[in-house]
């Protein structure tokens, strides 16, 4: 399969912090899952991807165009990039309509007939075709999430990039988006918190922690770094990870020394991520 | 991959819808409203006191899409940044779409060219009374201030809106910018006799009126309108370039050599339009009716 999108020892500095250490990786078509807690460089990273930010060092290629090249690349790579920022402030005024019409103009639609087409077609995709003569600021804070990836849906994009796009959807929206994101024909990366998303969803795992990525691979790859260290019982297990109470009274424990009548459970996503995660908090743990 | 389908450049586009937003914007209608009352008041009423002054100061063009285009085209700027935002990168850069916003200008400067004429025919059909436009004042003089003051303030109160939301894209930043205008506005004027010569260096200012310290006669103030006219078309220009000079990916050598050389020409301009051609204060010999 051809390479999409890649980066070679991409770095990113702010000041003299580093969001970003040097990074190498390539991305194929397929959904790809971003994981990693808050301030962890995720949303530097996709900002890397979609040219919105340049590197502080290394190579950033999308669609065989080197982005880090020259500005006309960088414009060949945009019309190939979708881009769902994590916050998005839309603009006053405007219908959900003219919304989507003024970014098509920005992508360069420039016929207004197909333009409109392609308008109605996104809108459709993101099941707000009853809401394009809304008011953006009449719309839920749902129905605005999926004005957002609406937006980036435009063109299709060989590569689209959604930054915690799941945020402010129900299960039943969440679901939807599942499935259209899973009918995509090109890449799709998709930084989120929601484990389910990327068990259901993702072909590739990314994790990332403190500007490094500590993991890539499969969903069963990953889960599989966590076999045998998940358990339940009556208490909890020592120095483990996380631990909580479950409905059945008993106690869940992810990692850590189990007790003698807990017993080995399947670990789920978010059980792999939470091992994934440096030893410091088991370390502090031993030590407390 | 966009279905990028050719008609027309995208400036072109853009452009267009630029213009349908200007045209949208409540605030405009609004300053629209004033100014087609100011062409109506012109056309009906042959009162001296109408013909006399406002004709003459084009104030409502000035003021009501001047200074309300401000506002108007302050807002625009931060709409069409907000949706870039909203998407990202997008193929389209920043100094596109200030290209397409500055150039959205042909709506408030088309409808004050209008009053503009207006104002010029019926100076014509219905003349100035003798105290207010006297022999030292050409027909010329008058329709150069008549220009300037009106249709170059309808076009450089939304430019400067434009270069605010450039830099300064900060919320009420336009409104406090509007009072900061009429204030300097009021000290620029030419109602202060030391810093009459300099007031030719701002756009809502006036080169002859009613007003004078020493004396209850028209006066007609230091200053070269037709100069003063170009000089506000330089700035004009000169704006238009450093809103797009915003924009990291622009092409900034080139446009910091430009806006040099537009600012040198401004200030030479700038200075003719203070010293060339009425170096004095002249006073009407006929008194006026105050």
């Amino acid at each position: 399969m051809s390479t999409t999108a890649s980066f070679d020892r991409v770095s990113k500095k702010y000041g003299r912090a580093t969001a970003l250490w040097p990074t190498t990786l390539s991305l194929r078509p397929g959904v790809v899952g971003l994981l990693g807690p808050n301030g962890a460089g995720k949303t530097t990273m996709l900002r890397l991807l979609s040219t919105s930010l340049p590197p502080s060092a290394g190579r950033i290629t999308v669609v065989g165009f080197d982005v880090t090249e020259s500005h006309t690349n960088r414009v060949e790579a945009r019309r190939r990039i979708g881009y769902c920022p994590q916050e998005v402030t839309f603009p006053r005024g405007m219908t959900a309509f003219a919304f989507l019409d003024y970014i098509a103009v920005l992508k360069e639609w420039k016929d207004s007939r197909t333009r409109h087409q392609e308008v109605r077609r996104v809108l459709d995709l993101v099941h707000l075709e009853d809401r394009g003569s809304m008011k953006v600021s009449k719309l839920s804070g749902g129905q605005r999430r999926r004005l957002a990836i609406a937006q980036a849906l435009i063109g299709s994009p060989a590569l689209l990039i959604l930054d915690e796009p799941t945020t402010g959807l129900d299960p039943e929206q969440r679901a939807s988006l599942r499935g259209l994101l899973s009918g995509l024909a090109g890449t799709v990366l998709i930084s989120t918190h929601q484990t389910e998303d990327v068990s259901a969803l993702c072909d590739r795992v990314l994790v990332i922690d403190a500007g490094a990525i500590c993991f890539d691979g499969t969903v069963p790859e990953l889960l599989a770094t966590a076999a045998g260290r998940v358990h339940i019982g009556p208490t909890a297990s020592v120095c483990a990870v996380q631990t909580w109470k479950t409905g059945t009274g008993l106690v869940r424990s992810v990692g850590g020394q189990p007790a003698p009548d807990s017993f080995v459970i399947d670990p789920s996503v978010e059980d792999a991520y939470l091992l994934l995660r440096p030893d410091r908090r088991t370390t502090q743990g031993v030590n407390q | 991959m966009s279905s990028t389908t050719t008609s027309g450049s995208t400036l072109g586009v853009l452009t267009r819808q630029e213009i349908r937003n200007y045209l949208k914007h409540k605030l405009f209608w609004f300053g629209a409203a004033i100014t087609v009352l100011y062409i109506v008041l012109i056309a009906v009423d042959s009162d001296e006191t109408f013909g006399e002054t406002t004709t003459l100061y084009m104030i409502a063009p000035a003021a009501a899409l001047g200074v309300l285009g401000l506002v108007t085209m302050f807002g625009l700027t931060r709409r069409s940044d907000r949706a870039a935002e909203a998407a990202g990168a997008v193929a389209v850069p920043e100094r596109t779409r200030t290209l397409a916003l500055a150039s959205a200008v042909v709506v408030p400067a088309s409808l004050a060219f209008v009053a503009f004429l207006v104002a010029v025919v019926f100076y014509y059909v219905d003349p100035p009374e003798s105290h207010t436009v006297w022999p030292e004042i050409s027909d010329l003089y008058v329709h150069a201030t008549q220009f300037g003051g009106g249709v170059m303030c309808a076009i450089g109160g939304p430019l400067l809106g434009l270069l605010l939301a450039r830099y300064l894209p900060k919320r009420g930043v336009a409104v406090v910018a509007a009072v900061v205008l009429v204030l300097i506005t009021i000290l620029m004027q030419g109602l202060f006799e030391g810093g009459q010569p300099y007031r030719v260096f701002w756009f809502w200012t006036y080169f002859h009126g009613p007003y004078s310290a020493d004396s209850d006669h028209w006066t007609r103030l230091p200053g070269n309108p037709f100069i003063w006219v170009a000089y506000l078309a330089v700035v004009c220009v000169l704006g238009v370039v450093t809103a797009v000079y915003h924009d990291p990916e622009s092409s900034r050598p080139t446009l910091k050599k430009l806006a040099f050389g537009l600012l040198a020409v401004a200030i030479v301009l700038g200075v003719l339009s203070m010293t060339v051609g009425y170096p004095e204060i002249i006073h009407n010999p006929l008194p006026g009716e105050f």
